[in-house]
């Protein structure tokens, strides 16, 4: 497991050596003159102008030395300026990172508590038109775009109950009422197509598992349904979906910036937009090498979990 | 000829199939002749008809600016298909191309290219997509070059394994034996092995793309206004929601009914290709 552990690590830091070049690059190869095109959207350009943003970014150095500065200056948390409000761009990601955090979060939450009952429900389910249904609802909720859902509840909430508050944002230090309200549909949203994987995976590894020899055994030696269920098939069939959590929770994060937009929620996605609307540059590589990071830290998270639970994974 | 008949029938015989050929003969056929069949100029505005609800005029109703919502549907269904057919043939060819040649290579090469694949996955679908568009510019053509861009790995990785194990089986080494060339066995004795795999993630992706499409239209990062958009028409549509939902609601539909249709379409290949995968 040490070994294990140990050369996931080394994998780790080779992928975010990648991420952060590709990130770093990002900038460069824009093509024409990155610098005219993110002063020209602000303001007037004059050769004065575009020689101090040159400077400011250190566009005027070598390579590879703006490479080092910049990777030692994120690696020191300094994810440089702002082109614009001149303000740090971790404030400003911090700042927004919390919210679309909780969102994710919430619909993570949300999505792997639901999927246990629904799957294991539909598993009894298993003649003909429960096999069709069940695989139809699941495709069909994967494949609902979250922003239209989040709209439709918007638009369901006002016809039905038109006092109910659905957009914008309140802290939750001012009003927990109102901050878990004004979330309650966006989660929802963003939740259901999770569901809809989660539980036909669930479904699917559990009758995978209940034709099994050792439920037979189980079931044989006179165990109930009860206990075949949930002391044998259903701790087993729950570690496949370890995995898909951690591969979903990137997903989930992409959705939360899109449904963050539908609620006018002052989240990662109204950082991003904006961000790429005022042609920001620093600001979108500092948020996407951030997320990504993120992301790549919680799969080895997942994967050390995965090899833990499941004592089959090979090491090797 | 034959064989086709009988996958097709094969496929027919799953309710599930029959339901996402029919849905995806449905939105393809409605994108392809969207010029031909829409009533209206998708541009052409009625000031006068603005945000109507269906009637038989306008079936679908019409915007804010008294445009035809159906007309502006089908023309946006064109542009969605657009942009995810383009961006999943680049991922195909590009991704292919990079799997079967680290297959064929291995060694340095391999590793190599199989690492970088490793970082481009490593980033969320569509913030990677946005980053490539907030470097390009938002519209069409750079949104298909960033979703193509973003599915490449996914391509280079799935061909990979299979074309590992064709290169080391016996009629591969006998073409080679025989002294056919690289592009000779790659052209007539893996690809056409690899054909299956291919075209279940091909009708997979296109499923995903069009809801990546429609995501970055809907911020604003991809097709760009006046030109018809789902994606866009969602977005737009919301300002108007209470007076008129129709907008929103129907240019949403027909972006999970299009996404809907490739996903059970793939759905049901892969367990009609690999009897091994009974999907449930």
């Amino acid at each position: 497991m040490l070994a294990y552990t140990l050369r996931r690590l080394l994998d780790l830091v080779l992928v975010l050596f990648g991420v952060s070049v590709l990130v770093f690059l990002m900038i460069r190869l824009i093509p024409g003159d990155a610098v005219q095109i993110m002063l020209g959207a602000n303001t007037e350009i004059t050769p004065d102008r575009l020689e101090a943003l040159r400077e400011k970014l250190g566009l005027n150095k070598p390579l590879v030395v703006q490479y080092w500065d910049w990777l030692t200056g994120v690696l020191r948390g300094d994810l440089g300026q702002s082109v614009w409000t001149g303000a740090p761009i971790r404030d400003e990601i911090l700042a927004r990172l919390p919210l679309t955090l909780e969102i994710t979060l919430l619909s993570l939450i949300l999505g792997v508590f639901l999927s246990v009952p629904i799957g294991i429900l539909s598993a009894y389910w298993r003649n003909s038109t429960g096999e069709y249904l069940v695989r139809l609802v699941a495709i069909a909720g994967v494949t609902v775009p979250s922003f239209w859902l989040g709209t439709l509840f918007i638009y369901l909430s006002f016809k039905l109950w038109p006092g109910f508050p659905t957009i914008g944002y309140v802290p939750l230090a001012e009003d927990p009422a109102g901050h878990f309200a004004r979330l309650l549909f966006p989660v929802l949203a963003l939740s259901l197509p999770l569901l809809a994987g989660l539980s036909r995976l669930l479904r699917s590894t559990l009758l995978d598992i209940l034709s099994q020899d050792y439920i037979r055994t189980a079931r044989a030696k006179g165990l109930s349904e009860r206990i075949v269920m949930y002391k044998h098939a259903l701790r087993n069939a729950l570690i496949p979906l370890v995995t898909v959590v951690g591969i979903q929770a990137g997903y989930l994060f992409g959705g939360a910036i899109v449904v963050e937009q539908v609620f006018a929620l002052p989240g990662m996605g109204r950082l991003i937009v904006g961000a790429i609307n005022e042609r920001n540059y620093p600001l979108v590589q500092g948020t996407i090498l951030l997320v990504t990071a993120g992301f790549v830290f919680i799969n080895l998270l997942v994967d050390l979990a995965y090899a833990y639970l499941d004592p089959r994974v090979e090491y090797a | 000829m034959s064989g086709t008949w009988s996958f097709t029938r094969g496929l027919l015989r799953n309710p599930l199939g029959a339901l996402g050929l029919g849905l995806t003969l449905l939105i393809v056929l409605g994108g392809l002749l969207a010029p031909l069949i829409a009533p209206y100029d998708p541009l052409r505005q009625d000031i006068l008809a603005r945000l109507a609800g269906p009637s038989a005029q306008h079936w679908l109703g019409t915007d804010q600016f008294g445009r035809d919502v159906l007309s502006r549907i089908l023309h946006g269904i064109r542009a969605s298909l657009f942009v995810a057919g383009l961006s999943v043939i680049l991922a195909l060819l590009v991704g292919g191309f990079l799997g079967v040649s680290a297959a064929y290579y291995g060694g340095l090469y391999d590793r190599l290219v199989m690492r970088v694949m490793d970082v481009f996955l490593a980033f969320p679908i569509i913030l990677l997509a946005i980053g490539i568009i907030a470097m390009l510019g938002p519209n069409q053509a750079n949104t298909a070059l960033a979703i193509g861009i973003v599915y490449t790995p996914i391509f280079a990785r799935l061909v990979r394994g299979p074309a590992l194990v064709l290169r080391e089986s016996e009629y591969v080494q006998a073409a080679q034996a025989l002294g056919a060339s690289t592009a000779r066995v790659i052209a007539r004795h893996l690809l056409p092995n690899l054909a299956s795999v291919i075209l279940v993630q091909s009708t997979l992706s296109l499923s995903t793309a069009i809801l990546v499409e429609a995501s970055l239209s809907f911020l604003g990062l991809g097709t760009q206004p006046p030109t018809p958009s789902l994606g866009l028409m969602l977005s737009e549509g919301r300002a108007y929601l209470t007076i008129s939902p129709w907008t929103s609601v129907f240019s949403g539909l027909a972006i999970l009914l299009a996404s809907l249709g490739f996903n059970l379409l793939g759905d049901v290949l892969r367990d009609t290709l690999d009897p091994r995968l009974k999907g449930r």
